[in-house]
């Protein structure tokens, strides 16, 4: 990984229990991931994963904040208890974002042979996919916002305003 | 398997196959793209966990903003997805769609509606659950998801660049 962080030792179930995207597992699965994953600081500024480039570790804030930009423009603020990094842990292609830390930040750092086992929990499993359905179901519904402002259905009077370029 | 009845939104009502065997299904999902790594005692219990129903041309499956939790994979026939009556995308064989909500409870983001008869395998939220145990069917299913996501989100960053521009 190309961050300066310093690990900070083991991470302890304590530190999951904060997490809602943990809330589904049991004590005995926290202590479970807590152990096979590992904990690290990273310094405010400092870029954690850059899009484009390869890597394909799993990140957990534990504190802190963090930014995501694609192609330089803000997309996320990320903040204690998200996750990000999930989509090149599971598919082993190219980062599609950029994340730099805003605030010094504890972050949980999976790797992709800890993500399998992570991955036979169903409390975190189940934690991902609702996560990633979600996503997914927002970024449709925002697509196809814009694509009815594009090109408004019959009826519907145009915006005074001028319409956005052809986008395709 | 005993069917447990129609369990889909579908308007007209669709016919439960109770006809097919176990042994029936398991071929047919042997040439399934997303369940190719599962062994054939994995198919048998993706069998066992889905039923197997059979729709005819026009029926309803999903309806955008509707609440429905069901998970469908299609085995023969296509359908045509809509979003706000524009049409976005047409499945086939081997294609599957209703994870979304499976997955996250909250009214279904597309309509699904069949352009031709229609033979589909339905899972429900707890049966996707058990069946995301079966490591050949989950990692297909989560790569599949990552990369719907990455294509989505990647569109957004296009549409949200050019508007800039």
């Amino acid at each position: 990984m190309g961050t300066e962080g310093e690990t900070s030792g083991g991470a302890g179930p304590e530190h999951l229990q904060g997490v809602p995207w943990f809330a589904a597992c049991t004590e005995e699965q926290l202590i479970q991931m807590a152990r096979i994953a590992e904990r690290l600081r990273i310094l405010a500024g400092e870029v954690i994963l850059r899009e484009g480039r390869l890597g394909r570790e799993l990140f957990v804030i534990l504190d802190g904040t963090a930014t995501v930009t694609r192609a330089g423009r803000v997309v996320n603020i990320l903040h204690t208890g998200d996750y990000f990094g999930e989509l090149a842990a599971i598919e082993a292609v190219p980062r599609s974002a950029t994340v730099q830390a805003t605030t010094d930040l504890d972050v949980l750092i999976v790797g992709p042979r800890e993500f399998e086992t992570m991955m036979d929990i169903p409390g975190f499993r189940n934690a991902l996919l609702s996560g990633m359905s979600r996503r997914i179901r927002e970024a449709d519904d925002r697509l196809a916002a814009y694509e009815e402002l594009e090109d408004p259905a019959p009826g519907v009077p145009e915006d005074t305003a001028a319409p956005p370029e052809p986008l395709r | 398997m005993q069917p447990r009845g129609n369990c889909i939104a579908s308007e007209k009502g669709a016919r439960v196959v109770a006809t097919m065997g176990l042994e029936e299904t398991v071929d047919r999902l042997q040439g399934v793209d997303l369940l190719r790594n599962c062994t054939n005692e994995q198919l048998k219990e993706v069998a066992h966990l889905a039923e197997r129903v059979q729709v005819g041309e026009g029926e309803v499956l999903a309806r955008e903003g509707r609440i429905g939790r069901e998970f469908f994979l299609i085995l023969s026939g296509s359908v045509a997805v809509t979003q706000m009556g524009r049409r976005v995308n047409t499945l086939g064989s081997g294609d599957f769609f209703g994870e979304l909500a499976a997955m996250d409870p909250g009214p279904r983001n597309a309509t699904v509606i069949a352009l031709t008869d229609l033979d589909v395998l339905i899972i429900g939220p707890r049966e996707l659950s058990a069946m995301s145990d079966i490591p050949g069917f989950r990692g297909a299913l989560f790569r599949s998801m990552a990369s719907r996501l990455r294509t989505v989100e990647a569109r957004l960053a296009e549409l949200l660049e050019a508007q800039d521009s």
